[in-house]
């Protein structure tokens, strides 16, 4: 995965609950449970439209603070790990 | 009612949990709940016990999240929600595998309230709203068959040799049927199929049809708010007289997206709503007057929902009598419930072979007049 990829949240199989700043969700297919910590839910809400990663990460260091590759470290890693379960689309 | 009023007369827990749900859908503001928090001292294992009790438990968690309480109070609420939402998605995927197989043999069902009502209303999130069982209407005419593939499916059922003995009385008697299984994660999954919405001892003049319209079962579009608001007037008013407070958040958030009018049986219980709603979770006053019953009404709920008083069977039964609308109402309802009262079960049905349901109600005397023991032997010959 590339800064330039656009990439989009893949909800279709899956359900979905929101706990606060959490989210649960439950993949329809494979019987599994996905728990997402508030930082990750921040990232799965800007994902319901197609972004960008460098304007995702470019927004989450505006709203957070954080040192530019620091948070995209911890964000392609993120994201890597929503594809592995099949809750990311990459185009 | 104002909060403070309500801590003063009952405590400030329940108080708490009253204003959660205000903050909920809008009539009290985060703001109010930080000043109220701060100038009381809080039993936060009452507070929880009490959202337990008015299942408004995802409620809280939404609205104390944002608040300062402390770590293992907010700890205990999401471990609960999050149960609460893997289990809402368990049912989620066994109601929609129970509709294809039923689907399969040819037997119509439909889910309303619970998880399709949650979604509709609490914003599409099913762990939003706390609820038990999966409810499904049906058609009278597809119990029996209903009942063999659910028992084939693994499913059990108490009421099944009732319904296959005597299946007129069933249908005259009953409103639903209710199937049972474990989960394999151990839970309990509880599926009740309806065949009308109301009780034995409710008015029967209005059924699935009116509230919902002439194909309801076969409609492809989900139900409408307007659907719902008839539908929960009678669930939740008509026929449980409000029991806890989820059940006045559900009657306030559908009444906030401005429904139209309904059916006359129900007038009485959408006053009796907007009165508890007024009271309990400030909602907006009614355009019209309450009569003396409907006040006297409003006034017991509100008692038992502030004091956290669980009703019994024979109290939800007898508010039937007791808020009927006219003296000759009354008279008909104690009627009613008197016949209700004699009216066998399952229990006699399962309990004893005999070749007419008028005999049961012999049973049923037998059953009830036996004080620990007094006749468990004459039964246990037969």
């Amino acid at each position: 995965m590339t800064q330039h990829d656009i990439v989009h949240r893949n909800e279709k199989q899956f359900m979905i609950s929101n706990l606060g700043n959490e989210i649960v969700l439950m993949d329809i297919q494979q019987g599994h449970y996905i728990n997402v910590n508030p930082v990750g839910s921040v990232i799965w809400n800007k994902l319901a439209v197609p972004i960008m990663v460098k304007d995702l990460i470019h927004s989450l260091v505006e709203e957070y603070g954080v040192s530019t590759a620091q948070c995209e470290d911890d964000t392609l890693k993120f994201l890597q790990k929503l594809q592995q379960h099949h809750m990311l689309n990459v185009q | 009612m104002q909060i403070e009023a309500i801590s003063k007369a009952n405590s400030p827990e329940i108080a708490c949990v009253v204003l959660c749900c205000r903050i909920f859908i809008k009539t009290a503001s985060a703001e109010e709940l930080e000043q109220f928090v701060q100038a009381h001292e809080m039993d936060w294992d009452e507070v929880y016990k009490y959202a337990a009790f008015h299942r408004v438990r995802p409620i809280l968690y939404k609205v104390l999240d944002n608040c300062k309480i402390p770590a293992p109070v907010l700890g205990r609420f999401r471990n609960y929600c999050r149960a609460l939402s893997v289990f809402a998605f368990e049912r989620q995927v066994e109601s929609a595998r129970i509709q294809q197989v039923l689907g399969q043999q040819g037997i119509v069902v439909r889910m309303y309230k619970g998880l399709d009502f949650t979604k509709l209303v609490y914003g599409g999130d099913i762990g939003m709203r706390e609820f038990t069982d999966m409810d499904m209407m049906i058609d009278s005419r597809q119990l029996p068959e209903l009942a063999k593939v659910m028992t084939a499916e693994g499913y059990e059922c108490s009421q099944i040799e009732y319904l296959r003995r005597f299946p007129e009385h069933y249908v005259a008697n009953k409103k639903d049927i209710c199937f049972y299984k474990r989960s394999p994660m151990g839970k309990l999954f509880g599926f009740e199929f309806h065949h009308r919405p109301g009780n034995f001892l409710m008015d029967q003049s209005i059924g699935f049809r009116e509230l919902l319209g002439q194909d309801y079962l076969h409609h492809s579009a989900p139900f409408s708010q307007e659907q719902y608001y008839r539908l929960m007037l009678l669930n939740h008013g008509a026929s449980d007289y409000f029991p806890n407070l989820r059940s006045l958040v559900d009657m306030a958030l559908l009444s906030q997206k401005g429904i139209g009018s309904v059916p006359e049986q129900l007038r009485r219980v959408e006053r009796l709503s907007q009165e508890l709603s007024m009271r309990l979770l400030d909602g907006p006053a009614a355009a019209t007057p309450a009569d003396n019953v409907v006040m006297r009404c409003a006034t017991r709920i509100t008692k038992l929902q502030l004091t956290v008083t669980l009703r019994s069977v024979w109290e939800r039964r007898y508010m039937h009598i007791r808020f009927s609308a006219s003296f000759s109402d009354t008279f008909r309802m104690a009627m009613k419930f008197l016949h209700y009262l004699m009216l066998p079960n399952e229990l006699d049905i399962n309990g004893v072979q005999l070749f007419s349901f008028k005999l049961y109600y012999l049973a049923k005397m037998v059953r009830c007049v036996n004080f620990p023991g007094r006749f468990k032997k004459v039964f246990s010959r037969v």
